[in-house]
């Protein structure tokens, strides 16, 4: 195979830092590239030059052995390479047909589009991909999953020979990352595409890559054959040094009393769901996108409406009809939407760490204790290892991973006695991914009753003392992790009845 | 380029220095060129008293901003309390109880303008803006176009009144712009307010009561205007339905030089005093070089909308590093 792009000691800076150091990467004809490291290794950077959208400090990129220059966007569409960002460009209110035609709609005499000709093209370029979605819907009404697919449909329709793709499967469930799996497989073959492709998901890069590049700090560490690649090769390479991943952190508490106690929730999305959780314990939620997890923690916390049921907070009813009410009684939501629901991103890491707790620091008359504040922050920097470790510095400057730290430290402050976790580790390098981790344990080992919800199993089971599983909004049962398996879990998750 | 960025985050960040440099260049561009009829009595006693009540509908303002709202019905409402403290007055009560009650008044504007947004959640643009109309509307059926004048001294002199040579006026709306200033910057709920703007649904996640600071800060938009309309009765020595028409663009354009964003979250009152300082001068500017009085709304339109868009670039760069 030929290689069909070559990036040559590219170089880049940003105000004065180097972030990329003399990185070299290429790619073959007809193969799918993983490109993988923590986050702020230089993944996005390195993508963003490729696709035009910055241009390098120095270095050369070369396509089919010609020198290319791509100052923006459009200047590497020329060069058919094409990008699909992680966060989807999909407009909700169009159709499929428009969406994926966006830009180059087909127009009749009379200069308006040509509706016809632009369902017929559509449909087309659908079926090039091997799917059968009506070109005429609307995209907003569609699966995440799906609009994943039509956006790489989209960029696929101009002829690309170069396909990049960020992170597509962090919002999407099993079931579709296996579909998208399968659908980059055969169009990879028919078309000869060459697929560049982002992930924190390890298994995925395992299943789908031909060759695997690792970077680290903006260097390239290697570059892994297929045969040679295996996870915890990987993960050395991204951190520099060997994690157990899935060594088990059970704990050998006895646990305590129950703290919360929910019973027979109904809301919107969910029904009928039961539990309890005690201190010490973890309790995992385990349920696909769709499952009605995250719905029925939010209307637990109060955000959401509860439509019936009764929660008891160590053993006395509570009526929790705003979040407000939730934390003042110390249930705490780490949220899987932290840059809408969690953190303020343009104020600094200092009250974003006290934005649950703002009552505990008045001094006289209402007067802000910037003092103590202060002294919050610095605490929970140093215990979970916040970095850079400056509370002053404005939250959107810090990587995925830290960010989520500081989300979590929000909670802390506030002292909650349940603490819910909504996917903790999403979009997390695996060096945070262990960390959040091994912080969640203590916390439980200190006396915490911890629901974590997730979608990643080898988590649930890494972590959780019991596994409540949900499906199609429907408790279908709750499983001691008693050395439990994956299947135990999916096998109960689509049990019938 | 490296040293131009920094020159510009430089001049970005401190943006006190470069709005007092600002005002300092039109000042004295104004007094080389038109030395006559700018450094004059007069026409400073003017600027100073305009300047006063733009002030008072600032603070208020600053706040709504920073709470990611915006408060239209403020003009309005100092027409309103002009009528009220008058009639007032008229009917013999004492300076003390009218100010309270007037302002009172207000506030409660203020408190329903807070509760269309947060309780019935409509655009604070709409709902403040059907307030204004409203009360607008009110002012002109209860005066029938009549100003209300022959006010008594005692309340007259409330903001005729010198201290040390300083206009009561200008003295009060100073102090009280100096007092919310260090409340922004010190109090606890203010830093709530902050984050509230940044980020609704975090800070409602996050367990802040944000509507009832909401409604609080509405509140508070609604008694300054109420103190405003006190005042400017006793200024002029009557009531009128037509106070304070475009006074809340020219708070909002003040509010918005000063630092505060539309999209909330941001807001400074030291940085909006400056604010409301070159809007000031600027209309008396236009004044100078020949404009007819009336052309200030235009001006302030002119002023709303450019650093309307000024905040937008300004916004567009903050997302643009966020990502």
């Amino acid at each position: 195979m030929a290689e069909i792009l070559i990036c040559e000691k590219i170089c880049k800076s940003f105000s004065g830092i180097e972030v990329l150091h003399d990185v070299d990467f290429s790619v073959k004809e007809g193969e799918i590239h993983a490109l993988v490291g923590e986050n702020g290794a230089g993944k996005s950077t390195l993508m963003n030059i490729i696709s035009g959208v910055i241009k390098p400090t120095s270095g050369k990129i070369y396509k089919h052995g010609k020198e290319i220059v791509l100052e923006n966007p459009l200047d590497a569409f020329k060069e058919k390479i094409g990008i699909v960002h992680q966060e989807l460009s999909i407009a909700d209110n169009l159709t499929v047909a428009e969406n994926i035609l966006i830009g180059r709609e087909p127009i009749n005499k009379l200069g308006f589009i040509d509706r016809k000709e632009l369902n017929i093209q559509a449909e087309e370029c659908l079926n090039i991909m091997g799917i059968s979605i009506d070109p005429r819907i609307k995209a907003g009404s569609l699966s995440v999953g799906l609009q994943q697919v039509i956006e790489i449909t989209k960029v696929i329709s101009k002829n690309i020979e170069i396909l990049i793709l960020d992170e597509p499967t962090s919002s999407l469930s099993e079931k579709e990352i296996q579909n998208l799996i399968q659908l980059l497989k055969r169009i990879k073959e028919e078309r000869n595409l060459s697929i560049i492709f982002i992930s924190h998901k390890l298994n995925e890069v395992e299943i789908l890559a031909d060759r695997t590049t690792v970077l680290r700090d903006g260097y390239v560490i290697g570059t892994l054959k297929r045969e040679e690649t295996t996870i915890p090769k990987v993960i050395n390479m991204m951190i520099g040094r060997d994690l157990d991943y899935h060594k088990s952190m059970l704990s050998k508490n006895d646990f305590g009393n129950v703290i919360l106690k929910a019973d027979r929730l109904f809301g919107k999305g969910f029904s009928d769901i039961s539990f309890e959780v005690r201190e010490k314990e973890i309790l995992g939620v385990f349920g696909l996108i769709g499952a009605g997890r995250t719905e029925m923690a939010c209307a637990l916390f109060g955000y959401d409406k509860l439509n019936s049921g009764e929660i008891m907070l160590k053993g006395n009813n509570l009526v929790i009809d705003n979040p407000k009410k939730a934390v003042e009684n110390g249930i705490c939501y780490v949220t899987e939407n932290r840059k809408e629901l969690g953190l303020f991103l343009t104020k600094s890491l200092k009250y974003n760490t006290i934005a649950s707790s703002f009552e505990e620091f008045n001094k006289f008359l209402g007067v802000m204790n910037e003092k103590k504040a202060d002294i919050v922050a610095e605490k929970y920097v140093k215990e979970l290892q916040i970095d850079p470790p400056n509370i002053n510095q404005n939250v959107f400057e810090y990587s995925g991973g830290n960010q989520q730290k500081i989300l979590i430290s929000k909670s802390l402050a506030a002292h909650p006695d349940v603490l819910i976790v909504d996917e903790p580790t999403r979009g997390v390098d695996v060096g945070a991914k262990e960390m959040i981790h091994s912080i969640l344990r203590e916390l439980a080992n200190n006396g915490m009753a911890i629901i974590m919800i997730s979608s990643e199993l080898p988590e649930l089971l890494k972590l959780s003392d019991r596994v409540m599983i949900m499906h199609e909004g429907i408790q279908k049962g709750t499983l001691k992790n008693d050395n439990l398996t994956e299947e135990d879990v999916m096998s109960l998750a689509y049990a019938e009845g | 380029m490296r040293e131009k960025n920094k020159l510009y985050k430089q001049i970005i960040e401190n943006r006190l220095t470069t709005l007092i440099i600002i005002s300092i260049i039109i000042i004295l561009m104004l007094s080389i060129l038109k030395p006559g009829t700018f450094l004059n009595y007069s026409n400073f006693s003017g600027i100073f008293t305009t300047m006063s009540f733009d002030l008072l509908l600032s603070c208020g303002m600053t706040i709504v901003l920073i709470v990611g709202g915006v408060d239209l019905s403020v003009g309005a409402v100092v027409a309103l309390a002009s009528i009220i403290s008058a009639v007032l007055t008229k009917r013999g009560m004492g300076v003390f109880f009218t100010i309270i009650i007037t302002i009172l008044v207000g506030a409660i504007v203020g408190i329903i303008n807070g509760i269309l947004v947060t309780k019935f959640k409509l655009a604070p643009f709409v709902a403040t803006l059907g307030i204004q109309s409203i009360i607008r509307g009110f002012c002109y059926v209860t005066t029938s176009g009549y100003l209300i004048s022959g006010l008594s001294p005692a309340f007259t002199n409330l903001s005729r009144a010198t201290i040390v040579f300083i206009p009561s006026l200008v003295l009060i709306s100073v102090i009280l712009s100096i007092i919310v200033g260090i409340l922004l910057k010190k109090m606890n709920l203010f830093k709530q307010m902050y984050m509230i703007g940044t980020s609704p649904k975090s800070a409602e996640m996050s367990g802040i009561p944000a509507d009832k600071l909401k409604v609080f800060a509405y509140m508070l938009s609604g008694f300054f205007a109420g103190l405003s309309g006190v005042l400017i009765a006793s200024r002029y020595g009557m009531g009128a339905a037509t106070y304070g028409i475009g006074f809340e663009s020219r708070a909002i354009a003040a509010s918005v030089i000063g630092g505060a964003v539309m999209s909330g979250g941001e807001g400074d009152m030291f940085g909006t005093m400056f604010g409301v300082l070159i809007v000031a001068v600027v209309n008396n500017a236009f004044i100078q070089f020949g404009g007819q009085a009336e052309w200030q709304y235009a001006v302030s339109g002119i002023m709303l909308l450019i650093t309307l868009y000024a905040d937008r670039v300004k916004l567009s760069a903050m997302r643009r590093r966020g990502h």
